[in-house]
């Protein structure tokens, strides 16, 4: 089932509170959305690596020791993952954060605590892009 | 009447005489009295007189060749010599009192010898004898008044309190003198090598015998004060003030009884600037005993603080007139300054004013707890963000609640729900917990002292500055030794220490990244106990500190970041360790820098009683 939610998941929850990243999950769960957690950059790096079928990515951008904004470079430095086209979304808990009123500037951006439905609908229209490298 | 002239005299009881008065007076007599018998010659007496004390003075010399000139014109070359002996010695044994009023006394009894030396050279020549060592004192005390101005010889207001009652002595001894010479002047005056007593017996006549008689009574109650235990350079432990009103002693407790139980600055309508009177230091118990008003109805003492005991009765050990200390007043320490004059024993004063500091110190708190509210304040997005995580969790599992009714089918998404509900409850729960540290750290209220585990109070305090650890990614080490670490104060002031220092070794290292470092940042606190003192390090291997910031660090408002912080932290600090009876110290170290505090740990329950009510609550 595990390996079935690999291949399937859409969306890619990144947070260093696990509770937050279950609740998504769960609630992608209930909407039909295929999701997968991570609770660090490295983690997420691997998920994308085994979920190709990832399109959506929401991060928080503070993570524990490092930016969630790191991502983006992350996924450019990768020889596989940087070929691939994702959709970000990111999450906030401190939008004053120079790093976060930079990634509103090009990005999704929500504040914490974040209205789970403004999420769906988010992901819901980021999903909705065609996909041009998946095809 | 014999008191109202010492009254009249010193102005006070201050004429007691100290310890070694009463020695070098009593030297002074029975080697006059002893060995002059069996040489009978006036250089016997002097070489008794060079024994009784000893002299270093500098400018002793100036006055000895100044008093041996004038005197070879008046009595001859020998006598001068033997004059200005007498008189070096008796300064050097002035000196070596040291107290004012002492030293006064012991310049005055000094004449009596001079006039027994009458019994072995011609009357009229003794009695000038007398009469220049008198000139000769009030001299002398003059040229230690005009050192005293530059502090080069005794502290400045002692030297000038002694200055009138050296010059009201000098004058009565010389119209003492002059008396005795218009007596004995009828007198034959051959030269007589027969002894004191019978010169005076056979030679003096009855009036000139009578006032010599009262004064050497007046002098001789002085000394009888001193044998029955009047003030002198001995700590009085257990002697009350005041007859009948024994002052009641708890153990490190504020000792401040009368009509006065309450506090001096919370008791409305008392005075800050107050009069006191008879004041006494138990150097043993650290306690200012005083009177206050009418002296028999009103004997206080004030409890000096266990920190600055040491310090207190050094100063008065010294001479110093002014005092600063704190005070325990019922549960609360007070700053005190106490000006005091007229000096009656080394531990005894006559009075002085005793001015209370409690403004100052209600303004040091105030400004502790708006460092706090300032360190808050400077937290508000970490301590919001904090707040949005379990907001966060909250928001989504109420959502996914909503969407497991909507979908599942009834009695199939009971265990679902029951997680939601579960995990919602969690978070509340943290978002609480968030909260309630927020509230305490920056609450207003006087804190409580209370036993409090050092390891533990630090351990929280890493895990309330947690967030900023994982968002500089700074390492945190752990060294405590097993075991309880307890010591009595406000938890609340021992947290606002250990964040501040926590806070400013992040900080340190936030510093030194920027400064292009890129190695991993780590913290490092330890706490042990031994030999009754908790230790505790918080140590950083952070930008550092040099020498020259160490010994600054401190200070109010003294701080390293250019564009933060208020510079109060440490200095609030070093008052919060202070007060709970601690030291604490910043220096270099290998990598960064160290904070080390030191706590009087609380091995029993009598001792934790004991300093409870000592420190602030």
């Amino acid at each position: 089932m595990k390996e079935a939610l690999m291949d399937e998941a859409l969306v890619l929850i990144i947070d260093d509170v696990p509770e937050i990243v279950d609740e998504l999950v769960t609630m992608l769960s209930l909407l039909d959305i295929p999701a997968l957690g991570a609770g660090s950059l490295s983690a997420a790096v691997t998920a994308l690596e085994n979920a190709p079928a990832l399109r959506a990515i929401a991060c928080d951008v503070r993570l524990a020791q490092e930016s969630g904004l790191e991502i983006l470079q992350r996924i450019a430095d990768h020889p596989e993952l940087s070929a691939r086209s994702y959709h970000f979304l990111f999450m906030t808990g401190d939008p004053m954060r120079p790093d976060a009123i930079h990634a509103q500037q090009k990005y999704h951006l929500l504040s914490k605590p974040v209205q789970p439905r403004q999420l769906i609908e988010i992901l819901q229209e980021l999903l909705a892009v065609p996909d041009t490298t998946h095809a | 009447m014999l008191e109202g002239i010492q009254r009249f005299l010193t102005g006070s009881h201050a004429a007691f005489p100290g310890r070694r008065t009463a020695l070098s007076l009593a030297t002074i007599l029975i080697a006059t009295l002893c060995l002059t018998p069996i040489f009978g010659q006036t250089p016997t007496l002097t070489l008794a007189f060079f024994f009784a004390g000893l002299l270093k003075r500098r400018w002793a010399v100036l006055i000895f060749a100044a008093f041996a000139i004038v005197h070879a014109q008046w009595a001859g070359w020998f006598q001068a010599v033997t004059a200005a002996c007498v008189f070096l010695v008796a300064h050097g044994l002035r000196k070596w009192v040291r107290q004012p009023s002492d030293a006064t006394i012991l310049a005055s009894c000094l004449t009596f010898p001079i006039v027994i030396v009458a019994g072995w050279a011609p009357l009229g020549e003794a009695l000038r004898w007398a009469a220049a060592f008198v000139l000769g004192t009030a001299l002398a005390d003059l040229a230690v008044a005009a050192a005293a101005r530059g502090n080069r010889a005794f502290p400045r207001d002692a030297t000038l309190a002694m200055r009138p009652v050296a010059a009201l002595t000098a004058i009565i001894n010389t119209l003492t003198v002059i008396i005795l010479d218009l007596l004995a002047r009828p007198l034959p005056r051959p030269v007589d090598e027969t002894l004191a007593f019978t010169f005076i017996d056979e030679r003096l006549t009855l009036p000139a015998l009578l006032i010599l008689t009262l004064v050497l009574q007046f002098y001789s109650r002085q000394l009888s004060h001193l044998l029955e235990g009047k003030p002198d350079d001995e700590p009085t432990s257990s002697r009350p003030h005041v007859a009948g009103s024994a002052v009641p002693q708890v153990a490190g407790a504020a000792t401040y009884n009368g009509d006065r139980t309450g506090v001096f600055a919370q008791a409305p309508g008392v005075p800050t600037l107050r009069s006191i009177s008879r004041l006494s230091f138990d150097a043993q118990a650290g306690r200012l005993d005083f009177s206050e008003g009418t002296a028999a109805t009103s004997a206080n003492s004030l409890q000096i603080h266990i920190d600055d005991v040491s310090r207190v009765i050094e100063s008065v050990d010294r001479g110093d007139t002014i005092l600063r200390f704190q005070a325990n007043i019922g549960a609360d320490l007070e700053p005190m300054l106490l000006a005091m004059t007229g000096r009656t024993g080394k531990w005894h004063w006559e009075s002085g004013i005793l001015l209370h500091h409690n403004h100052q110190w209600r303004h040091s708190i105030a400004l502790a707890r708006r460092a706090r509210h300032a360190e808050l304040g400077a937290r508000v997005l970490t301590i919001a963000h904090e707040l949005r995580q379990p907001l966060c969790t909250i928001a989504v599992a109420a959502e996914n609640q909503r969407l497991i009714l909507a979908n599942a089918a009834p009695g199939k998404s009971a265990g679902q729900l029951a997680e939601r509900i579960e995990r919602i409850t969690e978070q509340v729960n943290r978002a609480t917990t968030i909260i309630e540290q927020i509230l305490n750290y920056g609450r207003t209220s006087a804190s409580t002292a209370a036993e409090v585990d050092v390891a533990e109070t630090l351990r929280r305090c890493c895990g309330f500055l947690a967030p900023i650890f994982e968002e500089h990614a700074i390492e945190l080490d752990f060294s405590i030794e097993n075991g309880w670490h307890g010591t009595i104060m406000p938890p609340v002031e021992l947290e606002q220490v250990f964040v501040n220092a926590l806070q400013n070794a992040a900080d340190s290292i936030v510093s030194r990244r920027h400064a292009g470092w890129t190695e991993a940042g780590r913290i490092t606190c330890s706490v042990a106990t031994c030999d009754g003192l908790i230790s505790c390090i918080i140590a950083d291997n952070g930008a550092g500190l040099s020498e020259c910031h160490a010994g600054s660090a401190f200070d109010a408002f003294f701080s390293t970041k250019a564009e933060e912080g208020t510079g109060l932290g440490l200095f609030i600090s070093r008052e919060i360790i202070l007060r709970a009876g601690g030291k604490v110290s910043l220096r270099p170290s290998s990598e960064g820098a160290l904070l080390a505090i030191q706590l009087p740990a609380t091995t029993n329950i009598a001792q934790m009683s004991a300093r409870a009510s000592r420190i602030v609550n």
